[in-house]
């Protein structure tokens, strides 16, 4: 495929929340395009819309107004099993905190994409040492992830979201709650990772440390996205 | 969907790891199961045992039956024929049936230099079991005695007493009227009731010396329950009447004790099977309730699965699953107890429970139970299922 075709391309998105007392307009056209191997930071106040944004990207809900398409599909109008279907096999989120399931172990952590995708059985444990290995944790493989430190659940999350190998990966806020260290060791595994597979990467983040790591890096103003040199 | 052993696996998982939550509920659903399937196995093990105890206080389950003749001279007398008793007997509700001679010859019995007033009955081997006597010395004579018309007799306990005082009565020789009998044994206890004074001789012998006073007019029929007794009743007529002439027949059923019984044992049905339903109505809501609060708490596990890919119908059904694992855990451990109560109870009781009733009934509660499960289970996981994807990401 030809690189400079995008994978994730998004025109003129809207996004209204319709309260009793008021329709808040959120997003007001964002236009953007990712590119295979590329990662980009969004950046913004609290509140303008970011997280909204990565959740339409994400599928997770639907934009009021625009043109959607991953890879070419148009992801307008298609059926929550559908779009379930493509998150499976395109899409990775990373959230800020609590990414992890309580009371289980790292592995059947990451299993559980693997068993949404119906991956046999027989081949779950490979493919997730894989994962593990690239985050540096494949030793920790049958750890309760209660007793993981913080940088160290994030790191799983991120397994967790690669063990499917997707196109495209989401994080909202990933390293927000890891110190400055911990932080720096996470975005290394995410240049890696991008660099490596020709992952396309989103990151919202406040921390301008981590958008300096970016290929490329906006801010949300009014519901637009705009460029930062 | 997802493959079911995928589901099951992790279904049970979580159950598993939340066992300490639901044990409550698990345990409850399991004391309604073990007790359901308890009362439907030995239901009519209890009934009969619970019969024969009741029994004691007043024959409820005894019919009488006999002939008019003797208050109108112009008939002439009848007996109940073998085959007419034989025919009754084999009634599925009837536990046991026997003649005896109506009449009761009231003997002057001469012996060791007193007279002592002596009513002497003729009975035949079904008396026994029918009337509820067993032997407290030697033994009661049976078939064979009654057929050849052999010359024994069975004294009551208190008639043994005053005839013999301290000494064994049997194997003595009491002479009636002309002939001698061999005593083999004595009855008593407590079913004995005014028979305590009576001699017992078979019915044959008695009838064969009494010259004609003496007949085989008196029907006793036992039926196994109470329930019986009533169908059992309705029934004798037409049977006599297909054997012989049932114009002077005369049957007799203890009706107000009969609708005592049956009447306290309609109550004790209803509580128990009030309590049972109670038991299984508050473990279906225990299930409901920690599902409910389950979806509750894992909204932001439900939110990430939604995430990597989960579409409605797996999160559906691990839930459902879930509340499934609930509720034939604890169907499993309500049959093992059962089990463990139908065996003990077996030891007591006279009769042995059916074990292939048993494992019907087990079988019955385990669907009963899968039922209650997807009842109480559907609604919090259809909730789950339907959960706003963003609403549960956002939730901390
Ligand atoms: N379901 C909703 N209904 C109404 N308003 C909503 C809803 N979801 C979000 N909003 C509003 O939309 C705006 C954007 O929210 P969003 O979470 O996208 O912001 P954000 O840029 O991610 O902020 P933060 O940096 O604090 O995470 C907020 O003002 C929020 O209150
Ligand atoms: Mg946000």
């Amino acid at each position: 495929m030809n690189k400079k075709d995008a994978i994730v391309r998004i025109e003129a998105l809207r996004k209204t929340y319709a309260t009793t007392a008021e329709n808040i307009d959120v997003l007001c056209g964002v236009n953007l395009d990712l590119h295979a191997g590329e990662m980009v930071a969004i950046m913004g106040p609290s509140g303008c819309g970011k997280s909204s944004l990565l959740h339409i990207i994400g599928l997770l809900a639907p934009p009021t107004a625009g043109r959607y398409t991953i890879l070419g599909h148009d992801m307008f109008g298609l059926s929550e099993d559908r779009q379930a279907a493509f998150r499976r096999e395109y899409l990775g989120f990373i959230l800020q905190s609590c990414n992890l399931f309580e009371h289980s172990s790292v592995y059947e952590n990451l299993e559980y994409p693997l068993i949404y995708a119906r991956v046999p059985l027989a081949m779950r444990r490979q493919t997730i040492e894989q994962a593990l290995g690239r985050v540096g944790l494949t030793h920790r493989i049958d750890y309760p992830t209660n007793r993981l430190s913080g940088g160290e659940q994030q790191r799983v999350a991120i397994a967790r979201a690669l063990v499917n190998n997707p196109k495209v990966l989401l994080g909202d806020e990933p390293t927000g709650q890891l110190d400055k260290g911990t932080s720096d060791m996470v975005m290394e595994y995410f240049q890696q990772i991008v660099r490596e597979h020709d992952t396309t990467m989103l990151i919202v983040t406040h921390d301008p440390a981590v958008a300096k790591r970016c290929t490329r890096a906006f801010t949300m103003q009014k519901g637009q996205l705009v460029a930062i040199s | 969907m997802i493959a079911l052993h995928d589901i099951l696996h992790i279904s049970v998982r979580q159950v598993f790891r939340q066992r300490r939550r639901s044990l409550g509920v698990v345990l409850a659903v399991a004391l309604g199961t073990s007790s359901l399937i308890t009362m439907l196995t030995l239901g009519d093990q209890l009934k009969h045992d619970m019969n024969r105890d009741l029994d004691l206080l007043g024959g409820a389950t005894v019919i009488l039956a006999g002939f008019t003749t003797s208050t109108d001279t112009t008939a002439a007398p009848q007996s109940f024929l073998p085959e007419t008793v034989e025919a009754i007997r084999a009634l599925p509700e009837v536990e046991s049936a026997s003649v005896a001679t109506d009449y009761v010859d009231w003997l002057a019995l001469y012996w060791r230099g007193k007279t002592t007033a002596t009513p002497l009955l003729g009975v035949d081997e079904h008396y026994w079991h029918t009337s509820s006597l067993a032997a407290i010395k030697g033994r009661l004579f049976g078939a064979q005695e009654v057929e050849a018309g052999e010359r024994v007799c069975v004294l009551g306990e208190e008639l043994a007493k005053n005839l013999f005082d301290t000494e064994d009565p049997v194997g003595q020789y009491l002479p009636i009227r002309t002939e001698v009998f061999k005593i083999i044994g004595v009855v008593g206890g407590l079913q004995v009731g005014d028979r305590k004074k009576f001699a017992l001789l078979p019915l044959t012998s008695a009838v064969r010396r009494s010259n004609g006073t003496m007949r085989a007019d008196r029907l006793m029929v036992r039926c196994r329950a109470w329930d019986g007794v009533l169908s059992v009743g309705a029934a004798i007529p037409g049977i006599v009447a297909q054997h012989q002439n049932p114009k002077f027949l005369k049957v007799d059923i203890a009706a107000k004790q009969l609708e005592r019984v049956i009447s306290m044992i309609w109550w004790i049905q209803l509580f128990v099977a009030v309590s049972i339903a109670a038991t299984l109505t508050v473990g279906g809501f225990g299930i409901w309730n920690g599902m409910m609060s389950s979806v509750i708490a894992r909204t932001r596990e439900i939110g990430l699965k939604k995430a990597m890919g989960a579409e409605q119908c797996d999160i559906l059904a691990q839930f459902l699953c879930e509340a499934l694992t609930l509720s034939l855990s604890a169907a499993l451990i309500g049959i093992v107890l059962a089990f463990i109560v139908v065996q003990t109870a077996g030891a007591y009781l006279q009769d042995k429970p059916s074990m292939a009733l048993f494992f019907l009934n087990a079988g019955i509660s385990f669907v009963f139970s899968a039922v209650l499960g997807v009842a109480t289970g559907f609604y919090p996981a259809l909730r789950a299922a339907r959960m706003d994807s963003v609403a549960a990401i956002r939730y901390e």
